[in-house]
């Protein structure tokens, strides 16, 4: 069967949900960890790319937990409450998240725990999500900062509130116990008459994530690659001291030895008879490899991302060319660009 | 009949005569003569793991205590794991590196010593 004709369809309502409205995402997209001790922060510190180590109350960053080796293992946000640490992981590897920190503690006063069975989580996005947000809980302020955590309640039932813009306009999660489900999906019901907006699937969540060049976990961000190739240089500093996989990064970013380009790529093709991964080769001679793959408006062109080699960055300037697919097939490239750093 | 094959040493950890002198030193400075060291493994180092050296009074319940040349090294289990066969030194002088790892399980250090992997 031709993997092309298991791409969904470009899907128009919900994709101006996620980017002119609100979108709501109500399935698992998130692994949740709590992180308590007097150490949970220092030690997340040392084991991780961003600084966080002076992350305030209800502040929160994205960092990368790398290998000695520099390359990603996960890419996480963190949030710091009053008696923890709130992690959003990627979903389904908390365990691993866990069993890396497990494994880097000796004598640190931390307690490190999943919490994604006992929770809930939806997402928020696109330009009215803060006003979806101010119908749905009170007392809610009318403007919360990127990367805040805070708690709002509907009838007296506590929920968490992130803004971390996941899909590059206005983004929120919302965090709850199993339980209170149903009072948000009923509260939801109730001012759906009067407000606008869509529960959208993971095809559109995927058409807008590729179109915004925002690298997903399992995709683009594999221990193949290292977090300066997936475009996370705004989660790494370069002056807070050591971490794990630190010397790799930072070597790798003096001396400008980044082997691979994250960008977005457009084509046209009759046939895709293999998912991404899918190397990309020109004239015979390989030159990246696609990662992520969603149709375009038009129903005839692709969207997709690319890791491009450092060598070929001279296709940036190239317009309408013949490549081929490791799986042998031809593709007509309209472009090729970096994406932006998420 | 015995074997003349020479047996493997055991693994511990050990410090060189200069080390200890050096340690002395800094424990004297520091108003704390009589203190013992603590020689211990922490995650997070460019290589993924860092030594770490502590002037402490007495050991924890589970520590291993190791003594040699009058001073005693307390290192937790898990820090052992990493250190068993490691000799602590002293490199001095203008271009010394202060106290120094010779660790054998190390697989890769950072540059600056202080961190390696396993």
């Amino acid at each position: 069967m031709s993997f092309k004709n298991t791409i969904a369809n470009y899907i128009p309502k919900e994709y101006q949900a996620l980017s002119k409205t609100s979108g709501i995402i109500n399935f698992p997209t998130y692994g949740l960890i709590k992180f308590t001790g007097n150490d949970s922060l220092d030690l997340l510190n040392r084991l991780s790319t961003n600084n966080i180590e002076n992350l305030q109350i209800n502040q929160g960053a994205q960092t990368v937990i790398t290998s000695n080796k520099g390359k990603i293992l996960d890419v996480l946000q963190v949030f710091r409450t009053e008696n923890s640490l709130i992690i959003l992981t990627s979903l389904n590897n908390e365990s691993k998240v866990i069993e890396h920190i497990e494994f880097f503690t000796f004598s640190e006063d931390v307690v490190v725990k999943k919490i994604t069975e006992n929770k809930f989580v939806y997402k928020i996005s696109g330009p009215q999500s803060q006003s979806l947000l101010n119908k749905l809980f009170t007392g809610l302020q009318s403007h919360i900062s990127p990367f805040t955590i805070l708690e709002a309640s509907i009838n007296n039932h506590c929920f968490k509130i992130i803004r971390n813009d996941f899909m590059r306009y206005p983004g929120f999660v919302i965090i709850g116990n199993i339980c209170d489900q149903k009072i948000l999906t009923d509260t939801l019901v109730n001012i759906a008459e009067n407000f606008d907006f869509e529960f959208v699937n993971p095809e559109a969540i995927n058409a807008v994530r590729i179109d915004q060049g925002i690298p997903e976990f399992g995709k683009e961000l594999t221990e193949k690659y290292n977090p300066l190739e997936g475009n996370l240089i705004n989660s790494i500093s370069f002056n807070k001291g050591c971490y794990v996989g630190q010397e790799v990064i930072a070597r790798l970013n003096t001396y400008k030895k980044v082997q691979n380009s994250l960008c977005l790529i457009q084509f046209k093709a009759l046939e895709i008879s293999k998912a991404p991964p899918n190397n990309l080769y020109l004239k015979g001679k390989p030159f990246g490899v696609l990662t992520s793959l969603s149709k375009n408006d038009d129903n005839e062109s692709y969207l997709g991302l690319a890791y491009i080699s450092k060598k070929s960055t001279d296709l940036f300037t190239l317009k309408n060319f013949q490549a081929e697919l490791s799986s042998k097939e031809t593709i007509h490239i309209s472009y090729i660009k970096p994406a932006d750093p998420v | 009949m015995v074997s003349s094959k020479k047996q493997p040493a055991p693994l511990t950890i050990s410090i060189t005569q200069e080390a200890v002198e050096h340690v002395k030193s800094f424990a004297s400075e520091a108003g704390k003569p009589d203190s013992h060291i603590r020689v211990s493994v922490k995650g997070g180092g460019c290589s993924g793991l860092t030594y770490s050296l502590d002037l402490v009074d007495e050991p924890k319940p589970d520590d291993k205590v190791i003594t040699e040349h009058g001073l005693s090294i307390f290192v937790d289990k898990k820090s052992y794991v990493f250190l068993a066969g490691t000799q602590l030194e002293y490199s001095g002088g203008l271009n010394g590196k202060g106290f120094v790892f010779n660790n054998p399980n190390a697989k890769t250090s950072c540059g600056c010593g202080t961190s390696f992997s396993v």
